[in-house]
């Protein structure tokens, strides 16, 4: 008697465990699936944020008047190469210039690169270090590096205007930005 | 049921939960990209006067509006000016944008021309962020759209 109402009530621990394990899994799969729904509203909602902030980023830089073309002080939707040039040698000879530029903006790392048309056999030539830079030497106009490896990259095609050539290029401008 | 099977039990139900936190997190863990793609017109409107302005170098330094402007022009898309000009564009779309991004490019002498002389893109393209159009004198329209 003892031992059939033992049997019985191993039998019901079981039935309990196994109706358990059944709730959690299927607890599980409920919780997955609103999590990927949560996961998709969550990165709309970051797709948003980071469209208004590297976009109110990226309009603040390419209208900045020390990189931006000009004519007798009408600006052009465009970069003027030889300015890139020299705002890259002061933020490298000025450190304090750099770090307001950081602080100011937010961002971590700043260039830009010839795309088109291509410059065959060079890759990565940097304009601002370079001695005599010409459309046709160098690539890259690396203003601010990017030393602490982290953050998000945004680019964006620019066109690149060279004054003494009189030629257009176009770019690609690379920001790195925290995401907070 | 002994006690050891159903420790057995509870031992496979913390293995299982593991399992879907591991699985979630990985999944979570993926998603976390370090480059972002802006769905902004700001961006269309950058790429189409990167466009308009570039100088192709070569022969006469042309740039790639008269180009396309001589292409229309010249109403044939086997002419020299039109093959070259897609050509240039097709590159430049393959240079700037992504390689999961999609666009539709077009110009023709009138806004709502449905067979643009200059027609590129990967065609579908319901949903977009559209450039401000660009205009020549003459009547030329560029328009550029970037597909989500």
């Amino acid at each position: 008697m003892r031992r059939a109402l033992l049997k019985k009530g191993q039998l019901e621990i079981g039935i309990t465990m196994m109706v358990l394990l059944v709730f959690f899994i299927l607890l599980i799969i409920a919780l997955v699936v609103y999590f990927q729904f949560s996961l998709k509203t969550i990165e709309e909602n970051r797709q948003e944020i980071l469209d208004t902030k590297f976009s109110t980023l990226v309009n603040s830089i390419t209208s900045l008047p020390e990189i931006k073309c000009s004519t007798r002080g009408a600006e052009r939707e465009c970069l003027d190469a030889k300015k890139l040039i020299a705002f890259g040698k002061v933020l490298r000879d000025n450190q304090n210039y750099r770090q307001d530029y950081l602080d100011d903006f937010g961002i971590l790392g700043l260039e830009i690169e010839v795309v088109y048309p291509p410059l065959l056999n060079i890759q990565d030539t940097d304009c601002v270090g370079y001695l005599n830079p010409t459309p046709d030497n160098c690539n890259k106009f690396k203003l601010i590096e990017n030393d602490r490896d982290e953050g998000l990259v945004y680019s964006t095609p620019v066109s690149l205007y060279y004054p003494k050539e009189g030629i257009y290029k176009i770019g690609r401008l690379a920001i790195t930005a925290e995401v907070k | 049921m002994r006690k050891g099977q159903a420790e057995i039990f509870g031992l496979i139900i913390i293995v299982i939960l593991l399992i879907f936190a591991l699985l979630f997190f990985v999944k979570t863990k993926q998603s976390d990209d370090s480059s972002v793609t802006l769905r902004s017109s700001f961006r269309a409107n950058n790429l189409m006067n990167a466009i308009m302005d570039v100088n192709l170098g070569g022969n006469g330094n042309p740039s790639l509006k008269e180009l396309m402007k001589d292409c229309i022009e010249s109403s044939s898309v086997s002419s020299g000016d039109c093959l070259s000009s897609n050509g240039n564009l097709t590159e430049i779309f393959g240079k700037t944008l992504l390689p999961s991004e999609k666009y539709e490019f077009t110009g023709s002498r009138s806004f709502n021309d449905p067979n643009p002389l200059i027609n590129l893109g990967s065609g579908n393209c319901p949903e977009g962020i559209t450039a401000s159009p660009f205009y020549l004198p003459g009547d030329y329209v560029f328009q550029l759209k970037l597909c989500y």
